[in-house]
């Protein structure tokens, strides 16, 4: 079962899979509880450090920086719930960007066109990681791990090192402006999270969906078309990616060379503290978003205190240890409740 | 000398061995002989460390023991071999039968030449021309049930278990399976041999053990019990079960196989009809889960034809596409193959037919779910709070339940029942009964294969025995009686044909 | 499935030095010269990469993935440049000392703990990256240049980056001919197996995390040798080219299989891509992308082989 063993190595030596655990989904369903927990612990603690932190203004515009990771990691979660994970999404999102661009060349005009361009890559990109982990049994990892590098080629050539074009007005004004006083992008962010949230709880294809991450071999002989599903879910992963990238580009007013590199690992990182199981099959993107906001609190408060990147990098990784070994213990503790 | 006294062992509702009392002399081979479910896997697995007894003694040489694991029955000196290999697929052979302790040279690096020197002499001493370098994944499965006969052996031990090890061996490896059993038993080891062939038994074993329904019940020298006299013991009086009236059936049929071949399969072919009831029998193990796979597409056939009703005889199959020609296929292992145990009761009861509840936009309808499941739940007395409530959380015989409607859901032509009462309560199997004499009264080909003897007898219009990837015997009508069944399992057709006929 | 010949098995095994072999003939026709230099460099650029993708080959034969040997290479690369120009042993020690610490912390929480190594490596990677850019924010420290030229040169035959590569490659491979290798390929084979035959596999694994941080430590150290600096970032490119070199040198991710000379060539060959492209006038932008597509090549090549295997052997997977 070249997929279970691909679950395996990403997933460590902890479960078989396959075989769920009835504890497990207690910590999982817990995790968004007591994310939000955390992110308005956040908010407490960056007030009292900096007044005005929790100021509806500031909190607006940090959650729309948060939402640019949140709708990569839109893609990230539908792509981890297949037992599966995405590392190409750093140049695939690059490359979109540049892509847009170039090809709207800073006209509005120019926008539709260029945006259509763009999601066609990641589009294209993503089927064809799918395929690849589908059909041709290939490691999500080694397969998502190479794209990302040959999507970086391509954007290198494409670009030819100096990324082209500009970003047009209407582009500009989405991302950096606001409707009242909700910046638009975080409307937009929260739209995308209701419409994940929607089709991963009540449609065919989110059950379709979360049948195969967590147990193929019952999806598979429940009639259910396991290799369209993974395509389609490595094709969203893509599509967000560019999304994003030129949603970010947008914000930014260029593109440039590396800006995916920052969204991949917080986003690995953002699904599972969200409550996604590495195995798949159980979470949905609302733990996803939470988790997000939390990272980009975390990060803003860290940031804020002028703590140096080093310390801030040792306090990343040391709370990713920390809630490793809670949603162990609320595991633990959960089973022998039940 | 090996006693157990009293040996008792429950698996929930199953009580799967009951008070077993044996006894087993130094330098003898002991057959343990009986049906599925006769408790004799379950003995086993007390005596290897595997299952703990939850009553009992097991008393080896006068001294009493207890064993927590595997490692605790091999430090008794009590080796066994099962059918599910332990050998490391990617190592070699002599890298195999050293693993833990493989010679090393001074410079701390294995020392190549003294391990195949060393697996050469082993071999060599039992006899097996098996080359030390060879790499275990490309070895014939016969071989490598071999290695872990010798593994076993190598160990000296004082009691050695044979739980079906000779399900991959050919006759001639079988030959020289007896002739290792003959030398252990001159040097005073106690073997227990499990086979499912009554041939075997009588060949290697001085005395043997009838269990049935977790009891032990008869005793005696193979010399002593003739085949019938054992068919007899295994089988015994049964209690009247309440079986639903079997519905008369059409002549149409509804699924026909022609000529199924694989791995497991050696020539398979079968007719069911229109509202007809066909039984699968046999011991475990011998093709009834391919052969059930195979008429579902879920097992890869190198030849074979399977027609479906009206439908143009494919012979390459798949679920999806089995599903839509009408075929239902109810999987043995609920946990791992028939449910999603983290999602709710609807979910996994509407996973097969999610097409019919989806509107627009493929949002699933959840008015239409409910006007479905919930009287389907009611329907079945499925006993849980709501259709919303994980399915993990429900006993095995209500998820069975669910199992099965899952499947009745996509009105099926030809229902195929892989097992389907194992492990479930009395009251919900005769629940179960009614329902697919029900389901064929409506005129479904079903096809079941039960280890459960009596339920063959049972409901079964016919029944096919199978024997080592074959059908071995048909049985019709009145022909179909628990010994008929039991004989087909153990005696291969052509020896005895005329007896059966 | 037959057993195979002597000659089917060498292939199988050893095609990396095969096509090292081929794309160093390519690289010279296209130079139209190999020189001592050219050897030097060679081997200089690959010698980080693959120590640090032997440790990665320890970890993935377990069926493990470790993502922080890029930044514990480049933490101890930053120790050694701190300290060395004061005391040399301990700025030789010190990258062994941290490469193993960070290494057991992996294998605790990996084989102890059961986490999933992909996210615990995750987090330590950060955090090491963190230390590393606490201990030297910016590239600096200090190598003595006789140590330097010692390290990337050496006397005038052979070359110190040639004789280190053999070494390790000897070394590697010493380490896997004895009895911890045997068993680091049972537990990838097949765990429970290999349990039940005596092996221990808790202790085995935690073993293999640890080398994989003393390797990476190294790779880090000679980074900083080379480069007459410490840098906290520079190991952040050999976090997955330490991956692309394990797949590329053969080395199954499922655990199990593959060997350290498949590696080290593997090493080789990604290395000496970079010398190609220059060679043959291609921008250096396509050689990512190059990389990329040779992984997939690998990858998908050893995926048709398991498809033909199994076809013939009758067996199918589920989806």
């Amino acid at each position: 079962m070249r997929h279970d063993s691909d679950a395996a190595t990403i997933a460590g030596r902890s479960e078989p899979a396959g075989r769920p655990r009835l504890g497990h989904h207690l910590s999982q369903s817990a995790a968004p509880i007591v994310l939000v927990g955390f992110v308005l612990a956040l908010v407490v603690v960056g007030n009292l450090m900096a007044p005005g932190f929790a100021a509806p203004g500031n909190l607006a515009q940090l959650l729309k920086l948060a939402a640019f990771m949140g709708i990569v990691a839109i893609g990230q979660t539908l792509v981890m719930l297949t037992g599966g994970i995405d590392l190409s999404l750093a140049w695939v999102l690059t490359a979109a960007a540049l892509v847009f661009t170039d090809v709207s060349q800073g006209q509005n005009a120019g926008l539709l066109p260029a945006l259509a361009a763009a999601l066609a890559v990641g589009v294209a990109v993503g089927a064809i990681n799918g395929f690849a982990v589908a059909k041709l049994r290939i490691s999500p990892i080694v397969m998502t791990l190479a794209m990302n590098n040959i999507m970086q080629g391509v954007a290198l050539v494409y670009s030819d090192g100096t990324p082209r074009g500009g970003v047009p007005e209407a582009m500009r004004t989405l991302t950096t402006g606001a409707i009242g006083p909700l910046p638009t992008m975080v409307l937009l962010w929260a739209a995308a999270t209701i419409l994940v949230m929607l089709v991963l709880r009540c449609t065919r294809a989110g059950r379709a969906l979360l049948a195969v991450g967590e147990n193929p071999r019952v999806a598979w002989l429940s009639g259910i078309g396991n290799t369209r599903v993974i395509i389609l879910a490595y094709t969203a992963s893509g599509l967000c990616a560019a999304l994003a990238g030129v949603l970010f580009a947008g914000f930014s007013g260029q593109a440039f060379l590396g800006m995916g590199d920052q969204f991949v690992l917080p986003t690995i990182v953002a699904v599972v503290l969200g409550g996604t199981s590495i195995l798949g099959g159980r979470g949905g993107y609302g733990g996803t978003a939470i988790a997000v906001i939390f990272i980009t609190l975390l990060t803003t408060v860290l940031i804020i205190e002028n703590i140096s990147p080093g310390i801030r990098n040792i306090v990343f990784g040391g709370v990713v240890i920390v809630a490793l070994f809670f949603y162990r213990f609320l595991q633990n503790s959960g089973r022998s409740a039940s | 000398m090996l006693v157990l006294r009293d040996i008792d062992k429950r698996y929930g509702a199953t009580h799967a061995v009951k008070s077993v009392s044996l006894d087993a002399r130094p330098g003898t081979v002991l057959g343990l002989a009986g049906e599925n479910g006769a408790g004799k896997s379950t003995l086993l697995k007390m005596l290897s460390g595997v299952e703990r007894p939850d009553r009992g003694t097991i008393t080896l040489e006068g001294r009493p023991i207890a064993m927590a694991s595997t490692t605790d029955a091999l430090d008794h000196g009590i080796a066994s071999v099962f059918q599910e290999l332990t050998l490391i697929p990617t190592l070699r052979v002599d890298q195999n039968l050293f693993l833990a302790n493989a010679p090393t040279t001074a410079l701390g690096r294995i020392d190549r030449r003294a391990l195949a020197r060393r697996a050469e002499e082993l071999l060599t001493r039992y006899g097996l021309a098996i080359r030390p370098d060879a790499e275990i994944e490309r070895l014939p499965l016969g071989e490598r049930q071999q290695l872990e006969i010798v593994r076993a052996v190598e160990r000296n031990p004082r009691v050695l278990l044979l739980d079906e090890a000779t399900s991959a061996l050919s006759a001639r490896e079988v030959a020289w399976l007896h002739a290792l059993t003959e030398r252990l038993r001159g040097l005073g080891t106690i073997t227990l041999f499990i086979s499912h062939r009554w041939d075997e038994v009588v060949t290697f074993c001085d005395r043997v053990a009838v269990m049935r329904n977790g009891e032990l019940v008869g005793e005696a020298a193979t010399a002593d019990l003739p085949e019938d006299e054992a068919i007899r013991l295994m089988t015994g009086e049964s209690f009247a079960t309440a079986f639903p009236h079997r519905p008369a059936h059409r002549a149409e049929p509804a699924l026909v196989a022609t000529g199924l071949r694989s791995r497991a399969l050696h020539g398979v072919g079968l007719t069911v009809r229109k509202g007809e009831i066909l039984g699968l029998g046999g011991l475990v193990g011998q093709g009834q889960r391919p052969l059930l796979e195979a008429l579902f597409g879920a097992h890869a056939l190198e030849a074979g034809e399977i027609r479906v009703g009206d439908h143009v005889p494919v012979h390459r199959l798949d679920p999806r596409r089995a599903i839509r020609q009408g075929v239902a296929y109810v999987p043995q292992e609920r946990k791992s193959e028939g449910l999603l145990l983290d999602k709710s009761i609807a979910v996994n009861m509407t996973l097969a037919i999610l097409g019919r509840l989806t509107s627009l936009l493929g949002i699933v309808d959840r008015r239409r779910e409910s006007a479905v499941v919930d009287p389907a739940m009611k329907r079945l007395a499925v006993k849980a709070r709501s259709p919303q409530v994980k399915i993990g959380t429900l006993s095995g015989g209500n998820q069975q339940k669910v199992l099965l409607q899952k499947w009745l859901f996509t009105e099926p032509g030809v229902l195929l029942l892989n097992d389907v009462t194992r492990g479930v309560d009395i009251g919900t199997k005769l629940e179960i009964y009614q329902i697919v004499a029900d389901i064929a009264r409506q005129g479904v080909g079903v096809v079941w294969y039960s280890t459960d003897a009596l339920e063959l007898v049972g409901l079964a219009h016919r029944v096919l025995v199978m024997l080592d990837g074959r059908i071995n015997a048909e049985l019709v009508d009145t022909e179909i009686t628990t010994e008929a069944i039991v004989r087909a399992a153990i005696v291969k057709e052509g020896a005895d044909a005329a007896a059966l006929h | 499935m037959p057993p195979r010949s002597t000659s089917a098995r060498l292939l199988a095994d050893h095609w990396p030095v095969l096509v090292f072999v081929a794309l160093l003939a390519l690289n010279i026709a296209l130079k139209q010269r190999f020189s001592l230099f050219d050897l030097r460099t060679l081997c200089a650029n690959a010698l980080p990469l693959a120590l640090i993708a032997l440790g990665q080959y320890f970890v993935v034969m377990t069926r493990g993935i470790d993502l922080s040997l890029g930044p514990i290479a480049s933490l101890a690369g930053a120790v050694l440049s701190l300290s060395i120009g004061d005391n040399l042993a301990l700025g030789l020690a010190a990258p062994v000392v941290i490469g193993a610490v960070a290494g057991l912390a992996n294998g605790v929480l990996v084989a102890r703990y059961r986490f999933p190594a992909i996210i615990v490596t995750l987090a330590t990677m950060t955090v090491w990256q963190g230390v590393a850019l606490v201990v030297l924010p910016n590239p600096g420290g200090f190598v003595p240049p006789e140590i330097q030229r010692l390290a990337t040169r050496g006397l005038w035959f052979p070359p110190t980056p040639l004789i280190l590569l053999v070494l390790t490659m000897i070394g590697a491979g010493w380490v896997m001919s004895s009895r911890f290798g045997l068993h680091l390929r049972a537990i990838g084979g097949d765990e429970a197996a290999a349990t039940m035959s005596g092996v221990r596999a808790t202790r085995t694994t935690i073993l293999a995390y640890t080398l994989a941080g003393v390797m990476a430590g190294l790779g880090g150290a000679y980074l900083a040798l080379a480069t007459a600096s410490g840098s906290p970032t520079i190991g952040d490119d050999y976090i997955l080219s330490s991956v692309a070199t394990v797949v590329v040198g053969g080395v199954a991710l499922s655990g199990g299989r593959g060997l350290t000379s498949g590696v080290v060539f593997g090493a080789l060959i990604l290395t000496i891509i970079g010398s190609l492209l220059y060679s043959a006038g291609i921008s250096s932008f396509y050689q990512s992308m190059l990389t990329g597509l040779i992984l997939v090549a690998v990858v998908a090549g050893g995926s048709a082989q398991m498809w033909l295997k199994s076809r013939s052997e009758g067996l199918r997977h589920a989806a």
